[in-house]
């Protein structure tokens, strides 16, 4: 999902939209040298236990701590852009199912593009 | 009766879980449960190309996926009677250790140092050290790019094919990975000397068996055609099967290793133990300080031994790219036959990692592929047992009995989803 997000919306601005393929750890390192950067928002599928479709605001200690496979654990993360005076937010979006399957669900692409319109808006502002 | 459970075992790859069967104050059973399902790998390719089956068996694992591709590779090239020139095989050699600088980086940096700190969580452990935390992302990072740049992708890079590479790294990229190191070392060492130094505890102590290959020219390495064996036995990797002897067990979905019916270790603590005295540079340095013979006894210096083998490989990266600018790109040699069996095996960040294959009329027939968090298992499953029994011996509670058990399961660095297959399907 947040694939999708930054390759719909990377035009807009391609020197503050990242996805995990670039490379996650250099592009936090990046962030963390960047003087210009105050809100890091990282979106991405979040199983809430809410309805599919729902989206939420995170701070960092909202974020489970676990770790998915063998990744670095996104609370690491952004604790770590906290503790470099970022401030890091997740904005999750529920998704009907964590499987994988053939694209997004008709709801979860509703959200999405509620969620892009709505940085559109900002962007413009 | 009862049971202490670690349901869901954080801070590895893929899904494992851990049941511990208590009869008053002794442990009865412990059951080291491998969730993730068969996978069907040695199964998928069967019927396909060679070149097909190089692309596919790399995605049993995102993180050990050139490990997987080089693997296969060889046992490819020995299928097909096909033999590399020595530009081809040192840039496969260089691959192989930006995996292992990425891999052991992240777990030694985030996923076992909040264990040996103390600390709950990674989280937990930025608090005093951040910087830590920021040099184990920034040793992940080069990683990923000598793997990028020689594979074509971070993950999954097609890039390393039978025969050789679809495009050879330029000069100038491979001298870019050279410049970064002088950087990088600073950072490693001071990995090691926050690990190096640790004290474990002398209850999880127990002999074991010790695994890894043979690399040639009595150098230390990451591939080989012979198996090396602690007690002093050397195998042909052909005859990897005297070696792993699986089999199925009921309460998980990864076959088992034993040799000589004992269970058996591979991995960075594994080559430390039995080819640590091939090391060369910082490294043999900081392995002449900190190796001692409890690293034969206790699996928790495998943390240590993979930051060892980080260094190492920051310190062969800059050899290797000085002789790959003096030659020449050779073009892919093409197969011998279309008919051959072969066994390619190399040292994954985990361990020991054996490919082996037949190839009859130029399609995939047989494929056996055996992970090296597979023959981990039976070893994990005993130490978590002796970390068990010790800590009920001291009377601590179920949570820190758990904590205790997820510390020596964690110091493998398992490979879950590796490890995950199960049953041969034979097609009549």
């Amino acid at each position: 999902m947040g694939l999708r997000f930054v390759e719909d919306l990377r035009h807009l601005n391609p020197n503050n939209f990242f996805s995990e393929e670039q490379g996650l750890e250099g592009i936090i390192l990046d962030i963390i040298k960047r003087e210009d950067v105050g809100n890091v928002i990282f979106v991405d599928a979040s199983e809430m236990g809410a309805d599919p479709g729902d989206i939420a605001l995170m701070r960092t200690e909202d974020v489970e701590k676990s770790v998915s496979t063998h990744k670095i654990p996104l609370a690491v993360l952004m604790e770590l852009l906290r503790k470099e005076k970022k401030e890091p937010l997740l904005l999750g979006i529920q998704p009907k199912s964590m499987k994988f399957e053939d694209g997004l669900s008709d709801i979860a692409e509703a959200a999405l593009k509620k969620i892009e319109n709505a940085v559109k808006t900002s962007l413009k502002q | 009766m009862r049971e202490i459970k670690v349901e869901h075992l954080a801070r590895v790859e893929g899904h494992g879980a851990i049941t511990v069967e208590i009869d008053g104050k002794k442990v009865k059973k412990v059951n080291l449960e491998v969730l993730e399902g068969p996978r069907l790998f040695e199964t998928i390719t069967l019927g396909k190309l060679p070149a097909e089956n190089l692309s596919i068996v790399p995605r049993i694992c995102a993180i050990c996926t050139l490990s997987h591709k080089y693997a296969s590779i060889r046992g490819l090239e020995r299928c097909l009677d096909i033999k590399v020139p020595e530009k081809t095989y040192l840039l496969r050699e260089l691959m192989l250790h930006g995996e292992a600088v990425e891999s052991h980086a992240l777990h030694v940096g985030l996923l076992a140092l909040p264990d040996l700190l103390g600390y709950p969580n990674a989280i937990a452990m930025t608090d005093k050290y951040a910087d830590a935390v920021i040099k184990a992302l920034t040793l992940k990072k080069y990683g990923n790019l000598v793997m990028e740049t020689i594979s074509g992708r971070a993950t999954h890079g097609e890039n390393p094919i039978i025969g050789g590479f679809g495009r050879f790294p330029t000069n100038e990229e491979l001298l870019g990975l050279k410049d970064q190191v002088a950087a990088l070392i600073p950072m490693s060492e001071a990995l090691i000397n926050i690990v190096g130094p640790m004290k474990f505890p002398e209850w999880l102590d127990h002999e074991t068996q010790f695994v890894c290959l043979n690399p040639p020219k009595k150098e230390y390495g990451l591939a080989g055609d012979s198996i090396l064996v602690s007690d002093g036995t050397e195998l042909d990797v052909e005859d990897y099967k005297k070696l792993t002897n699986e089999k199925v067990v009921a309460h998980s979905y990864a076959k088992r290793s034993r040799y000589k019916g004992e269970p058996y270790t591979v991995g960075s603590v594994a080559r430390v133990n039995i080819i640590g005295n091939r090391l060369t540079g910082k490294a043999k340095s900081y392995y002449d300080k900190y190796y001692n013979k409890r690293w034969k006894l206790n699996p928790l210096y495998n943390n240590v031994a993979q930051s060892v083998e980080l260094l190492y490989a920051l310190e062969r990266i800059p050899v290797l790219v000085d002789k790959l600018v003096s030659m020449k790109d050779p073009a892919v040699v093409k197969p011998g036959r279309d008919t051959g069996k072969g066994t390619g095996a190399v040292e994954a960040p985990r361990g020991t990692l054996f490919h082996s294959y037949e190839v009859k009329g130029g399609r995939m027939s047989k494929v056996d592929i055996i992970t090296p968090t597979a023959q981990n298992l039976e070893d994990i499953e005993r130490y978590l047992g002796i970390a068990a029994q010790a800590m009920l011996d001291k009377g601590e509670k179920d949570d820190a009995i758990r904590l205790q058990l997820e510390i020596v399961a964690r110091a493998y660095d398992p490979c879950v989803s590796c490890s995950a297959h199960l049953v041969d399907i034979v097609r009549k």
